[in-house]
């Protein structure tokens, strides 16, 4: 029986109590060949869409009622405003045909096994492996086109696996990780398989400004960062680690890095599975040590899904939402830039671009900081320039030192305690500031060490360049909702919902069994 | 009787006014939120699904006089009664606008219509009213647009300082114009306080005019029978003019022969 006639007799009957309200025909789910529009109120009770970088997580529909008899594998398409958003099957019909629970294509390819091939055992290139699967993959009504798959086909790198007794899914994850992180597979919403690389580079722009969106929450994730290195390398001769003794971070070859300010002392082996030489092993492994980032996670809700269409995956700059008391760090690269003064009074001046003719020293007895330079209009578009208070963070053998803080017309004198000074600078004029540290009479006075300048603002916001790695449509209540989670494709997040299920499934399957 | 206040119904193309009855208590400071100080989800996507701590503006109530709406037998009364909640109360597809007339301007402020009367109507000043309740989206009623020259000229960067006729700090567009050879335009308008926008583009020789106006910067060539204007893109964000003193940084490496600011005088009601 075809349900549609009913569906839209339904549709009829309410848009009529609506005066005027023409409706969305633009925004619908197919499942099988009937059509639920999404501006019918009572078509939906709630339902749920997630994406992921595969192109689909999972699905999830409740209808208030019974309107038509659905068969697993039947294929389930939600369309916004005209875009294909989502394809899937049906996996599971609970709740007497109520509730439809959507695995989106690429789940399928969890179902496909390699049983008595062997031919591709020996090694060979990814791209020829990927290709290699196409008849398997079109056999779960995958489209599969060559164009989609583009990785670079001069990459000499050989793969070998053992592909019989495997499924697609487990042998193209593998594949993944052998190339470079911004590489994914995946099945689009139009059902096309795909494995490509996408770019890090943002050409869209998310602003909260621009009212696209209603709330960000920003998140620095430091579990994975480590400050020490423990260095292994591998003893052939004996078939066993070397360990060696020092542990990065501490030598002054070495010096601390930023990461142990944020997590402190967290040490992790680093293990060479190939010989090398001391010296090497350490260098190599402390370069590892300063390149490792934070994850950055940031989540976006409420988008305004009416003028922005999401493209997954793809890297959009978002302007966060402002802030009131928005401060920035000003890096100021003090080592370089202290000079020996001309021996009059106080002697030496910090300016960034000046070229350094003079002898260098490490300490010297009294300081000038010049913001002139460092606080600029350009660099601060897209915040205040209402710095309302600058903090200086400085180091100093005495407990207290005495500053004045200057734009030409103003000046104010203040002490600096425990290395941080506190400077109020509303009224002034903030591209003329200078902060000069002032001699006492003491004579083992020692002067002071800058370290780093902090600018606060009245108000400003942060930008920021992610991927795009989940999306959310979440419907109920006659409401669609739209979420974003974004990061950067080479940071690994944890915790894929259609994986997890999975294996809690297996596990619980083994746990009953092994009960039995 | 006159009114000084109405509610203005826009769809697409078309528009309705009715007048109303004030009947909101009193405006006091803990009120009137600064969108951009109290910053929760208060966009109109956040009021309309009730998410996160939605605090875009001050509710305010208002009335429709009955005798708008009123006709010669009950069932009619009922009957529009009907239409007039189903009208208010459709969010998605209307968009609200509430005006108040003051020294000859009609000031309006979008609203989101978030609880109406229904059946039972409300007697204000010995008027019966059907009533509804309202949230704002902007955070001030705007009127009267104010266009002056701010008097940069030339090449080079400089400070100009402003005084705004608006009693609330309203945002900046602008109307730019520069002539100048073949090469990168480098030019940006800052505001000492809050933001600035930078404009960056590939121009040849000629006379441009740029135009700032709702998020979009358009360059329109006066030799090009392109009327529509070219959209460029900027880096920043849009600034906005405080009440009183204003102090402007515009800097171009192309000859200014004008600068128009453009800003919608508002109230803060």
């Amino acid at each position: 029986m075809n349900y549609t006639g009913l569906i839209l007799n339904y549709f009829l009957s309410s848009s009529t109590s609506i005066s005027e309200k023409k409706p969305d025909i633009d925004t619908y789910i197919k499942i099988a060949a009937d059509v639920f529009y999404l501006s019918v109120g009572a078509n939906f009770e709630s339902f749920e869409f997630k994406k992921n970088k595969r192109g689909g997580e999972s699905g999830k529909i409740k209808f208030p009622k019974i309107f038509g008899s659905y068969t697993i594998n039947d294929t389930v398409e939600f369309i916004l405003k005209g875009e294909k958003i989502f394809k899937g099957v049906i996996e599971k019909i609970t709740d007497y045909g109520l509730t439809l629970e959507i695995i989106p294509l690429w789940g399928l390819l969890d179902y496909v096994f390699i049983t008595n091939t062997l031919e591709l055992e020996e090694s060979s290139k990814v791209y020829d492996l990927v290709l290699s699967l196409k008849d398997k993959i079109e056999s779960m009504g995958i489209k599969f086109n060559k164009e989609n798959i583009i990785i670079p086909k001069d990459d000499n790198t050989l793969i070998t696996t053992t592909l019989a007794g495997r499924s697609i899914r487990d042998i193209l994850d593998e594949l993944e990780k052998e190339l470079p992180n911004n590489y994914v597979y995946g099945v689009d919403s139009n059902g096309e398989f795909y494995f490509k690389s996408f770019s890090e580079e943002a050409t869209e722009k998310l602003s909260w400004h621009r009212n696209n969106f209603s709330d960000t929450e920003y998140e620095e994730d430091y579990s994975e960062l480590y400050s020490q290195y423990v260095v292994k390398i591998k003893d052939n001769t004996m078939n066993a680690f070397n360990v060696l003794r020092p542990i990065l971070g501490e030598d002054s070859k070495y010096p601390k890095t930023y990461i142990t300010d944020l997590v402190g002392k967290k040490t992790r082996i680093f293990e060479y599975n190939f010989e090398a030489n001391e010296t090497e092993a350490l260098e190599y492994a402390y370069n590892h040590l300063k390149a490792q980032v934070p994850i950055q996670k940031l989540k976006v809700k409420n988008i305004n899904y009416k003028n922005i269409s999401l493209k997954q995956n793809k890297a959009y700059k978002v302007i966060l939402k402002s802030q009131n008391s928005f401060f920035e760090d000003f890096n100021i690269d003090f080592s370089t830039s202290i000079t020996v003064g001309t021996g009059k009074n106080s002697g030496e001046i910090i300016k960034i671009g000046y070229p350094i003719g003079y002898a260098r020293r490490t300490r010297y007895t009294n300081g000038v900081l010049d913001l002139r330079k460092q606080i600029n209009y350009l660099s601060v578009c897209n915040r205040a320039l209402d710095i309302y208070e600058i903090v200086v963070y400085y180091f100093s053998n005495n407990k207290s030192n005495l500053f004045s803080i200057t734009d030409g017309v103003h000046t104010i004198s203040k002490f600096g305690k425990n290395g941080i000074l506190k400077c109020d600078v509303k009224g002034f004029d903030k591209r003329n500031l200078i902060i000069k540290n002032e001699k006492n009479g003491d004579l083992n006075y020692s002067g002071i060490i800058f370290k780093k300048v902090r600018a606060f603002f009245t108000q400003g916001s942060r930008e920021i360049d992610l991927n795009i790695r989940s999306i959310d449509y979440k419907y109920s209540k006659g409401i669609l909702k739209v979420d974003i989670n974004m990061a950067k494709l080479n940071s690994v997040l944890t915790g894929y919902f259609y994986e997890k299920e999975k294996k809690l499934e297996k596990l619980e399957a083994l746990l009953t069994n092994s009960k039995n | 009787m006159p009114y000084n206040s109405r509610l203005k119904i826009v769809k697409d193309k078309d528009i309705k006014y009715f007048n109303l009855i004030d009947i909101s208590s009193s405006v006091s400071v803990d009120t009137i939120k600064n969108d951009y100080k109290v910053i929760d989800g208060n966009r109109n996507e956040g009021i309309l699904q009730g998410i996160g701590l939605v605090s875009a503006g001050r509710k305010l109530s208002y009335a429709i006089p009955i005798y708008e709406i009123k006709n010669t037998d009950e069932d009619n009364l009922y009957k529009n009664i009907a239409e007039y909640t189903s009208l208010l109360m459709n969010s998605y597809s209307y968009d609200f606008y509430i005006e108040h007339y003051i020294n000859n301007f009609w000031y309006s402020a979008r609203v989101n219509i978030i609880e109406t009367s229904g059946y039972t109507l409300k007697l204000t000043n010995y008027i019966e009213g059907f009533s509804f309740k309202c949230q704002m989206i902007d955070n001030f009623f705007t009127g009267e647009t104010i266009e002056e020259d701010i008097g940069f000229r030339g090449i080079g960067i400089k400070d100009i300082e402003y005084f705004s006729k608006s009693l609330v700090p309203s945002n900046i567009s602008f109307e730019w114009e520069i002539t100048g050879k073949a090469g990168n335009l480098d030019a940006h308008l800052i505001h000492s306080r809050n933001y600035g926008m930078r404009i960056q583009a590939n121009l040849e020789a000629g006379t441009y005019k740029l135009k700032y106006k709702n998020d979009t910067l358009t360059l329109y060539d006066e030799n090009s029978s392109n009327y529509g204007g070219t959209l460029i893109e900027y880096s920043g964000i849009q600034p906005f003019l405080d009440i009183g003193r204003n102090i402007l940084n515009i800097k171009s490496n192309y000859n200014t022969t004008s600068f128009i600011i453009k800003y919608s005088k508002g109230i803060a009601l």
